[in-house]
């Protein structure tokens, strides 16, 4: 047992590695939100007056609502008013025009975050538009994605550029009432990123996007928009991570996916915000609504997510199978440790006839991390011959962390077939006693138990991706026996 | 003094401030809130036996009527279990108090009940004969009436007690009706309690009833309920698993058709090391008819090796049936093994088209896979003169009529 607790003490006092400021001077917006903060947003963005109004009336119907409390979440009140809505880096005019441009000690966070963009965006053929405190400041391999067709920049220069694009599908997915922190981000979001694939392109390589919060007190609202046209195919990947800070930091974005007729968008996210030290101080309050929509006929969404950080995440991928014969999935591996909490999960909406919908759910729970599944499975009446699968399965480690299991099925057509199930257990003693008998120790039977575990969800992640998702379970894999 | 006039005084206030459920409470999100709300409800009034709408004895053995929430006729003492009125014995009414902050029914059901019902198991008894309780509904008016029955039971230590509940409305039925019923299970260290409780009201009657289970250490608790009638069922029952070794096992069948909304939340709480429980849910949803599970499993943070097994399985035969399953976990402790499983789906195309290659009609083959379907939640029943007569009942309902309940004699 002595090793074990070791272990296990080691584990839980972790430091987050990814934990170190960079020195660069933000344009902060001063903390607040009125309608004043809205027109400097809007203007510093250099927007057009239709995006101003938009903003604006997201920004009245956000102040007539309330803040949900439903979550199986606790963190104090937030201040609202207590937040900085803006912070670009200095130099907002002369934006790098390649990557040789960007600011070196951008170049060296991302260095220490082991993503050096230009090897890597190079060895691996990945396109990566840097978001750094809200604001794109590179763009890599765009020629290459332009003579494909492929549009893939910031969303204020798809503002610019596409208005029709923008006007066309912004909010069509989550509408700007969908939600409270929906709303909020319809009317401050900074900036994300836009992605459209024109019919029949296959995107030529896999986009990448690197969200990091930075500044302290500043929220981070990032828009996604990835619009796939007709047999178009794109696979995203997101991935997050953000400096040790004491105050707790706001993150509400909003993703959007629209794929219209046989078009498949995958979506992959690997999250490692702060989650806060072991006593629950500091770390990012992850509030993200995320939804696509099947809207043509065999369409798929393919969400795949790894969220390891984070004090607070509160986001449920979904999918509206629209489109007759769309697919709908959902890949999830999502630990808590420390005093995270974790309340996440998906949505699948059958509309379309002979829809379909899987969910792999996998959910890790150590030290005095709280985690919650819930999902959502609905059949309206015009889903004839709807299909779903769903597994969330459940890992304690330790006697003080949480698992909780929270799937609704709602079934209103009777040609329906849905299949749940659930288990929620520790790690098995008699898997543990035959793998050890075998031969193993026992921290190389628990990893390898645990990479069982999780493996029908690493198996989806891209190449790339799935390394880091492993790299970043192998600590908490370490001494995973309770 | 009396505990009864300040109870229900609280009880009272509770349910002005709480009110009727909503769908906004999640529990009762799918139930038809709108109509127990607007319904009108008010506690009806004393009726007549009508002895012709008694369902036939079970065991021939004598039984307790009670009718619109009063207790009719009924032994006073059977096989050493004493029976009584609630009275004002406040070990009676303790284990409820607490909840009526929050459960606007038993809050209501306390404030309204008449004379009650309480049985007790003394140590080491062991009833051979379930005891069977009818409660009828008798709406003779065109005024919604509400009865309250309320039921306490306590067996004592290591003692056994099968008890049956059959809710039934009086014939003809006039007025609407609502039956809101509040059963409390005390099974103390070592005893064994089975209920069957079988709602079988008229179409114009809502039924509602709360079951709270306590039990000691390594008491088991056995339930089933099967729903058939009404315009809507609901059964809420809530167990604590308050010491070493108790175990559950709650079952549960819903048959539902026309537009009928039947509605199932049972709560488990796990509080001690060693506790067990395991439920199994079915329902066969036809027609217009809504059919709901919602099961909630906690294991508290002492509560180390314990076991939650829940299943939960549905037919939906209706063109515009709906179906909803919520089971929820919640765990706070990791020596712990939980599962549950959820199905929505229709019968097998190759069992039925292998049947009817053996001869069968489709009706009939339909019926025998639906019954089969049924039957394993009947097993074990408080009851099995019940639960083969109930067996018998649904195989004939399920297979179109008598005429395909029987073995094609010509093959």
């Amino acid at each position: 047992m002595g090793v074990q607790n070791e272990t296990i003490h080691e584990f839980t006092e972790r430091r987050y590695d990814a934990g170190f400021v960079t020195d660069v001077e933000a344009d902060c917006a001063p903390p607040g939100l009125n309608p004043d903060i809205i027109r400097f947003i809007s203007a510093k963005k250099d927007e057009p007056p239709w995006m101003l109004d938009w903003r604006m009336d997201a920004y009245a119907k956000w102040l007539k609502m309330a803040e949900p409390r439903w979550a199986h979440v606790t963190y104090p009140p937030i201040d609202y008013q207590a937040i900085s809505y803006f912070a670009a880096p200095k130099r907002p005019e002369d934006m790098p025009q390649s990557l040789d441009e960007v600011d070196p000690k951008l170049l060296e966070t991302y260095e220490k975050l082991g993503v050096p963009l230009h090897e890597r965006a190079a060895l691996a053929g990945v396109a990566v538009d840097a978001v750094f405190d809200s604001v794109s400041v590179a763009t890599t391999f765009k020629s290459k994605l332009a003579e494909a067709g492929v549009i893939f920049c910031s969303f204020s220069e798809a503002v610019r550029e596409h208005p029709e694009l923008i006007q066309k599908y912004l909010a069509s997915v989550v509408p700007v009432t969908d939600n409270y922190f929906a709303a909020l981000n319809s009317a401050v979001f900074s900036d994300g990123s836009f992605v459209f694939i024109p019919k029949g392109v296959r995107c030529p390589m896999e986009l990448s996007t690197y969200f990091r919060i930075n500044a302290a007190n500043t929220g981070q609202f990032e828009r996604t928009l990835i619009v796939a046209e007709e047999r178009s195919h794109v696979s995203y990947l997101e991935g997050c991570t953000a400096p040790m800070r004491d105050e707790n930091q706001l993150h509400a974005a909003v993703v959007e996916l629209v794929a219209l007729d046989d078009a498949t968008i995958k979506y992959s996210t690997v999250q490692n915000w702060y989650p806060g030290d072991e006593h629950g101080v500091g770390g990012i309050y992850n509030f993200v609504t995320k939804r696509g929509r099947c809207a043509g006929r065999n369409s798929k969404i393919s969400w795949t997510q790894v969220e390891t950080g984070s004090a607070i995440t509160w986001k449920y991928p979904s999918c509206i199978l629209q489109g007759d014969g769309s697919v709908g999935e959902f890949y999830s591996v999502a630990l808590s440790n420390l005093r995270q909490q974790a309340d996440t999960g998906t949505k699948m909406i059958h509309v379309g006839k002979n829809t379909s919908s899987t969910i792999i759910s996998k959910g890790i729970s150590a030290g005095h991390g709280s985690q919650t599944y819930r999902g959502g499975v609905k059949i309206l009446k015009s889903a004839a011959g709807a299909r779903n699968y769903t597994q969330c399965d459940s890992l304690l480690i330790g006697d003080t962390c949480i698992a909780d299991t929270v799937p609704y099925i709602e079934v209103k057509n009777p040609t329906a077939q849905l299949e749940h199930e659930a288990t929620t257990s520790k790690v098995s003693e008699d898997q543990l006693f035959y793998l050890m008998q075998r031969g193993l120790n026992e921290e190389d039977a628990v990893n390898l138990i645990v990479n069982g575990f999780c493996k029908a969800v690493f198996k989806e992640l891209p190449m790339e991706f799935a390394v880091e998702a492993q790299k970043l379970l192998e600590v908490s894999l370490e001494g995973a026996v309770g | 003094m009396s505990p009864l006039p300040q109870l229900r005084e609280r009880a009272a206030s509770r349910f002005e401030a709480l009110g009727w459920p909503s769908a906004r409470s999640e529990s009762w999100r799918y139930f038809k809130v709108r109509d127990l709300r607007e319904g009108g409800f008010t506690p009806g009034s004393p009726a007549p036996s009508p002895a012709d709408s008694l369902p036939a004895a079970l065991d021939g053995a004598d039984r307790i009527v009670v009718i619109n929430g009063r207790t009719a006729s009924g032994p006073t003492e059977r096989d050493g279990l004493t029976i009584g009125p609630l009275g004002d014995s406040r070990r009676h009414f303790d284990g409820t108090s607490q909840l009526l902050d929050d459960a606007a029914m038993v809050a209501l059901n306390t404030q309204h009940f008449v004379d009650g019902i309480a049985i007790r198991a003394p140590k080491d008894a062991v009833s051979e004969r379930p005891l069977e309780i009818v409660l009828l509904n008798v709406a003779a008016g065109p005024t919604p009436a509400m009865a309250s029955p309320r039921i306490f039971i306590e067996a004592g230590r290591n003692s056994q007690l099968d008890v049956v509940f059959r809710f039934v409305s009086g014939t003809p039925q006039d007025g609407p009706a609502l039956t809101n019923a509040l059963i409390h299970v005390v099974a103390t260290d070592g005893a064994r309690v089975r209920t069957a409780t079988v709602c079988d009201e008229a179409a114009n009657t809502m039924h509602i009833h709360t079951t709270l289970v306590e039990l000691g250490r390594d008491a088991h608790y056995a339930s089933h309920v099967v729903m058939r009638g009404a315009a809507a069922d609901r059964s809420e029952i809530r167990v604590r698993l308050a010491d070493q070794g108790a175990s559950c096992d709650l079952r549960g069948l819903y048959v539902a058709d026309g537009k009928q909304v039947h509605d199932n939340y049972t709560q488990i709480e796990h509080l001690a090391p060693h506790t067990s429980s395991n439920e199994l849910y079915r329902g066969i949803i036809e027609d217009r008819a809504t059919g709901t599970f919602q099961g909630r499993v906690l294991i508290h943070e002492g509560a180390r090796v314990s076991e939650a097994h829940q299943l939960n399985n549905n037919l939906l035969l209706g063109d515009a049936a709906v179906a909803n399953a919520k089971p929820q976990l919640e765990i706070d402790n990791d020596d712990v093994v939980a599962s549950h499983g959820s199905t929505v789906g229709q019968l097998d195309d190759d069992a039925l088209f292998y049947l009817q290659s053996r001869g069968l009609s489709y009706e009939h083959a339909r019926g025998l896979l639906t019954y089969a379907f049924a039957s394993e939640v009947l097993d074990g029943m408080a009851s099995t003169t019940l639960a083969e007569q109930l067996g018998r009942e649904l195989e004939e309902e399920l297979s179109g009529g008598t005429e395909h309940a029987s073995w094609p004699t010509e093959l």
